[in-house]
């Protein structure tokens, strides 16, 4: 192994591989950083370039791609709050908070940071232990997916602060967007409501899109016209670069325990950084002192995601080396690229092929530091983004969510269903519940689903569908991790109500004014549940046994929210004043329009004229012409610049308009 | 006698090639109905640049996702059939969904084949250490154990569902059919002992080498990689399965253009290069004409449409 190692170093000696390693890694960055954009896409569209290249540049600059893109997605989590990939979503939890209080460099680089040493780890394992360790991702079947999934849901206990209800009722109705299209297994089309577009299912990038990023600018720049993204001017400087690493260096138990958790979760082929991360945030919030600073804004809870999502790079790559099994969509095109180059995994890639094997595993190691340096370097220049003036930000991230969720499958529902969601998003927001327990349950779906419905047939044919879905060793842990996860909240409350008595917050004060929040809820739950048990009676078993479970619960749930919105209302106000409102519903009517204009008059023209709408809504309706042409240009530079990186770079179909069809 | 015909074919054609000399004149899409980085796509860039010198114009790739390709066949046949917009197009998923499906948004017959350019022939296969040795071992299993066997399969109406649902009613035998999320997930279900058989493809089980062992092969000849293995039809049972990969363009596309795009199709999936790499992965390398692919197409739907309406 270590001659290999060394053998491998040697390759990345030379400048041209080095140099593609680092433009990899950058490119990677940017892949991740753009919501709507993938490591996947990235590694897709840079496949053929590697055709005329020598197979260890060609690799190693996928290599950059991969490992680049698990960081950059950190980056419009930590600014914007919108994710760039799912796997980033635990990121937004501390991350944005810090970036609120004007700490984003802090966030940024306990990120890079982070995402380094999960990937340096990961990749020590992936060099010395492939082998043993691709032995145990066989193991992972139905059963064991399901339980994941299970277990993926009680971390809700942590996303959803002491309001369990709340969550999962969230939650139930992301599990039941998850069923939206055809049935993975049984192949039925479910729920698409005549839209034959949805058969694909819901698209992951719109969901994030919709409930993480429009809420925020339609609640807070739109509505209440904040000034800027942060809550104050942030200064980046060298001593927050350094303090912050030496405060996660002085964290090693953190550290570890989160890469470890993307590393074990990487291995199992099929789970990617989206569960990693999310495992191992609320796996820090379990154990690590002062837990009540997550969610406020602290560097551990960004490093412990972003740790996770890294090291489950390199995890990922272990079945694929060994056994040309992709544990990640990511993988799958390195796989992909490898047969392209005639080499093929699982027989003869540490064998045959050992010189390239190796250049590729240190090559991920040393883009895992081009990630430290660009990203502790691009912290500086990153950070200011958010000193932007939002009225002038805004507008540019929304055309960029319209791309965003247009851009991975080239259909125009998806931003329709981007914009319903980021609606949905707002209301539940409003209503104190909050979305993230909604996309957790459309991430999750699929496992549960499909582990579920292949123990019924595997276990069925076994004799006993119970007995195959829980005498497993695999399957015993991860139903005590369960039982644990889901016992904890109880333990905390009755540790804490023997502590203290006097946190009681004093809330209700405000009685009569307002929306009754979880009636409102409590109605949306059950309407959803009857719509959704109408509409799928004439399923098969196998398509419509995870569809009634998940509707009966929510059914259930709904009814215990209606009930306690009955009996100890919670008062909401919705808008604090009609001049908020008014603003939020005249950019959500903008937004309505340049969907509607985009078939007609073509994206370029659609966008062209929302954003200069949207400025002067912005503006309050400044008219003036310099003000004018100032912005007008300003939208021509804007909107160019995209549609020649989509349109052009990407070969995104964007919509010309009926005069070009 | 196959190469006389088709240069026999070619010489037929070039006259009519000769008229086609305007298109291309703009861009020609090459659609793909799966996710970047897929085999799908992974075949499609190989092809653009050699297309791209061959048209002469960019082969721009797009990506319809969805459905098991049916969003993407959906909008191929809503475009205009001017040969500026082609999508890749797989059998059996094009005649299975429109039989399956309410609505799967588009017909079989709306979907004009340009050419089928590859292969790959399926067949049961087993871990090595199975008791299963041959096909007999298995079917006598399954006689004393009706739907005690679990045979994974690829997806639900795809080619190993249709060849498994054949299958069963040609022993009438009852195993269990244990569907997956695509190839992969597959693959790893036998390797880890989830399932005890499972319907691979030629270049699926090669990588495997020594680790596996086929039962039969659907096939009409032995297949080139394996010669030792029976075909399912020298052990008495009448079943052929095969996907196929090819390109597709709207129904209604003028016939100069079809044969432009079918020739520079041939010359890629005829190159030399091009054929040795895919017989080194298990794929046989062929070049089936629009008119053969249409004839394929006819006989496969007579065969599947009355099994699929039974099981539906």
């Amino acid at each position: 192994m270590f001659d290999g190692l060394i053998a491998g170093a040697a390759h990345i000696a030379v400048p041209t591989n080095l140099l593609f390693l680092f433009f990899g890694t950058a490119l990677g960055i940017v892949f991740g950083a753009i919501p709507g954009l993938t490591a996947t896409m990235g590694l897709a569209l840079l496949v053929p370039f590697t055709f005329t290249m020598e197979p260890t540049t060609g690799l190693l600059m996928l290599a950059g791609i991969y490992v680049g893109a698990m960081y950059g997605d950190a980056i419009p989590a930590i600014l914007i709050n919108t994710p760039g990939t799912p796997a980033a979503i635990a990121t937004t939890f501390d991350g944005y908070p810090l970036s609120q209080k004007g700490m984003a460099q802090h966030a940024l680089v306990a990120a890079a940071f982070a995402s380094c040493f999960g990937s340096i780890i990961g990749n020590i394992v992936l060099a010395g232990a492939a082998e043993p360790l691709a032995e145990m991702s066989l193991k992972f079947g139905p059963a064991e997916y399901f339980w994941l999934g299970i277990f993926g849901l009680t971390i809700i206990s942590v996303l959803s602060s002491g309001n369990l209800l709340k969550g999962f009722i969230t939650a139930g109705i992301g599990l039941l967007l998850s069923s939206v299209g055809m049935a993975t297994l049984s192949g039925e089309v479910r729920l698409t409501f005549g839209f034959p577009g949805l058969q694909g299912g819901i698209g992951l990038a719109g969901a994030l899109i919709g409930f993480f990023c429009l809420p925020e600018i339609l609640s807070n720049v739109i509505g209440k016209r904040r000034e800027t993204f942060s809550g104050e001017q942030v200064q980046p400087t060298m001593r927050v670069l350094t303090e912050t690493i030496v405060a996660l260096i002085k964290k090693p138990v953190l550290m570890i325990r989160s890469s470890v958790i993307g590393l074990v979760v990487g291995i199992a082929p099929g789970a990617g950084g989206n569960i990693a991360s999310m495992v191992s945030y609320s796996e820090a919030t379990r154990w690590e002192p002062n837990k009540e600073e997550f969610g406020k804004g602290t560097i551990r809870g960004v490093a412990a995601s972003e740790a996770a999502n890294s090291a489950m790079a390199p995890g990922s790559l272990i079945p694929l080396l060994t056994l040309g099994i992709p544990g990640s969509p990511p993988a799958a095109v390195i796989l992909g690229a490898l047969m392209l180059h005639g080499m093929q995994p699982g027989n003869d890639l540490f064998a045959v092929y050992s010189d390239v094997t190796y250049a590729f595993i240190v090559g991920l190691m040393v883009a895992s530091i081009a990630v430290l340096i660009l990203g502790t370097a691009g912290s500086f220049i990153y950070a200011r983004i958010i000193n932007v003036p939002s009225r002038t930000l805004a507008p540019v991230i929304l055309v960029m969510t319209v791309l965003g969720s247009y851009a991975i499958r080239n259909n125009l529902l998806d931003v329709w269903v981007m914009l319903v969601f980021g609606i949905i998003g707002l209301i539940l927001i409003k209503l104190k519940y909050q979305p993230a327990p909604l996309v957790l349950g459309i991430i999750l779906g699929p496992y549960i689903e499909n582990g579920l419905v292949q123990s019924m047939m595997i276990g069925g044919a076994s004799g006993s569908v119970i007995g195959y879905m829980t005498l497993r060793p695999i399957s015993l842990f991860l139903i005590g991790l369960c039982i644990l996860s889901a016992l904890w909240p109880v333990v905390t409350a009755w540790k804490r109500s023997k502590n203290s008595d006097d946190t009681k917050l004093a809330s209700h004060s405000d009685h009569d004014i307002g929306l009754n929040s979880d009636l409102i809820m409590g109605i949306a739950a059950l309407a959803v549940a009857v719509v959704v048990i109408i509409s799928t009676t004439g399923l098969s078993r196998y398509g419509s046994v995870f569809v009634f479970s998940c509707a009966g619960v929510l059914g259930l749930l709904g009814l215990i929210a209606l009930l306690k919105g009955f009996f100890k209302p919670e008062k909401i106000v919705f808008f604090e004043s009609t001049l908020e409102r008014n603003r939020i519903l005249t950019g959500l009517l903008l937004l309505a329009v340049f969907l509607v204009l985009i078939p007609i008059a073509g994206f370029l023209a659609a966008s062209l004229l929302f954003y200069v709408l949207m400025t002067m809504s912005l503006h309050d309706g400044r008219r003036d012409t310099k003000f004018l042409v100032y912005r007008f240009v300003q939208a021509a530079l804007v909107v160019g610049v995209l549609y020649l990186l989509f349109y052009h770079g990407l070969q995104v179909p964007l919509p010309g308009g009926i005069w070009n069809s | 006698m196959r190469t006389i015909m088709k240069g026999l074919m070619g010489l037929l054609l070039l006259p009519v090639v000769a008229l086609a000399e305007g298109y291309p004149e703009k861009n020609v899409v090459y659609q793909i109905t799966f996710n970047p980085g897929g085999g799908s796509d992974i075949r499609a860039r190989q092809q653009q640049p050699m297309l791209e010198s061959d048209l002469g114009v960019k082969v721009p790739i797009q990506y319809k996702p969805g459905g098991g390709g049916s969003l993407g066949w959906a909008e191929l046949v809503k475009k205009n059939p001017d040969g500026y917009f082609m999508s890749g197009i797989n059998i059996p998923h094009i005649i299975l969904q429109p039989l399956a499906r309410d609505n799967a948004g588009y017909q079989t017959d709306q979907i004009e084949p340009v050419i089928l350019f590859q292969q790959i022939p399926f067949g049961i296969t087993v871990m090595a250490d199975s008791p299963f040795k041959t096909l007999e071992d298995m079917l006598a299993y399954a006689k004393e154990n009706p739907g005690a066997v679990t045979i994974g399969g690829s997806g639900t109406w795809d080619a190993t569902h249709i060849a498994h649902l054949q299958f069963e009613k040609m022993t009438g035998l009852k195993f269990t059919y244990v569907p997956h999320k695509g190839g992969k997930p597959k693959q790893t279900a036998l390797l880890g002992g989830h399932t005890m058989a499972s319907w691979f493809g030629v270049s699926e089980w090669l990588p495997y080498g020594e680790k596996v062992r086929n039962l039969a092969v659907a096939t009409n000849e032995p297949v080139e990689t394996n010669p030792d293995l029976p075909t399912f039809k020298s052990l008495g049972y009448d079943l052929y399965s095969s996907v196929y990969h090819g390109v597709g363009v709207p129904a209604g596309t003028p016939p100069d253009v079809l044969a432009k795009l079918e020739a520079s199709f041939t010359k890629i999936a005829n190159d030399p290069e091009v054929r040795a790499r895919k017989l080194k992965d298990g794929i046989l390398p062929i070049a089936m004409s629009g008119a053969e692919a249409k004839a394929l197409i006819s006989a496969r739907k007579e065969v599947w449409a009355p099994i699929v309406e039974e099981f539906k």
